[in-house]
C-alpha cells in the first residue's frame, strides 16, 4: 500500500511532497483574498469564513509536519479538500468559467485521495508520525 | 420561491465534499476494500499467476 511521504527525512520529519503542495496552494488563496484580488470581490463574513478556513488549513498541515501528528494532517488535508470545493463552485456559478472552477476541483480530489490514503496508511507510523 | 445564492450553494458543495470523504472513509474498510482487491487485485497481495511475468 502507497503512502503519501517520500523516504526521505528532514529534522527526523517525513516529507510530504503533496501536504507541502497544498499547503502553499491554500497559502496563496489565503494571500489573494486578504489583499482582494481574489473571486470573493469583497472581504465580508462569508469571504472572512473561507479566509479563517485557507489559513487554519496551512497552520494545520504545517502543525502536522513539525510535531509531527498524522491526525493534524488529516484535519488540514480534510479543509484544503472542503475549501477548494467551496473555491471551485464559487467561481464556476459567479464567472461561468467551469474549466477555471475545474482546477480547484482537482485539489478537491487529491486533497481527498490524499486525506483518504492518510487515513488507510497513516496510521502504521502510530498517532505521533514516527 | 426559495432563492440560493451561489455562496450557499459553494457552502453546501463544500459540506457535501466533507460529508462524502467521510462516508467513503467509512465504506473502505467495511469490505469493499477486500470486494474491490478480490476483483481487481491489490497492491499488498502477491501477483496473480497470470499476472507474473517470466
Amino acid at each position: 500500500m502507497g503512502a503519501t511521504e517520500l523516504p526521505w527525512l528532514y529534522r527526523g520529519r517525513h516529507v510530504r511532497p503533496y501536504a507541502f503542495a497544498v499547503s502553499l496552494a491554500s497559502a496563496t488563496m489565503f494571500g489573494l483574498i486578504v489583499s482582494g484580488d481574489s473571486v470573493w470581490g469583497s472581504r465580508d463574513e462569508w469571504g472572512g469564513v473561507v479566509l479563517v478556513l485557507s489559513a487554519s488549513a496551512v497552520l494545520l498541515l504545517w502543525m502536522g509536519f513539525w510535531r509531527p501528528s498524522n491526525a493534524l494532517m488529516q484535519h488540514g488535508l480534510m479543509m484544503t479538500a472542503v475549501v477548494f470545493a467551496i473555491r471551485g463552485t464559487y467561481i464556476g456559478i459567479t464567472s461561468g468559467n467551469w474549466l477555471t472552477a475545474m482546477l480547484s476541483y482537482c485539489w478537491t480530489v487529491a486533497s481527498g485521495g490524499a486525506w483518504l490514503l492518510e487515513r488507510t496508511t497513516g496510521d502504521r507510523m502510530g498517532g505521533g508520525g514516527e | 420561491m426559495v432563492v440560493v445564492s451561489e455562496r450557499d450553494w459553494a457552502t453546501l458543495v463544500g459540506f457535501l465534499v466533507f460529508v462524502g470523504l467521510r462516508a467513503l472513509d467509512w465504506i473502505l474498510p467495511r469490505g469493499y476494500h477486500a470486494k474491490w482487491a478480490d476483483r481487481w487485485g491489490s497492491k499488498d497481495d502477491p501477483a496473480k499467476p497470470e499476472d507474473e511475468k517470466g
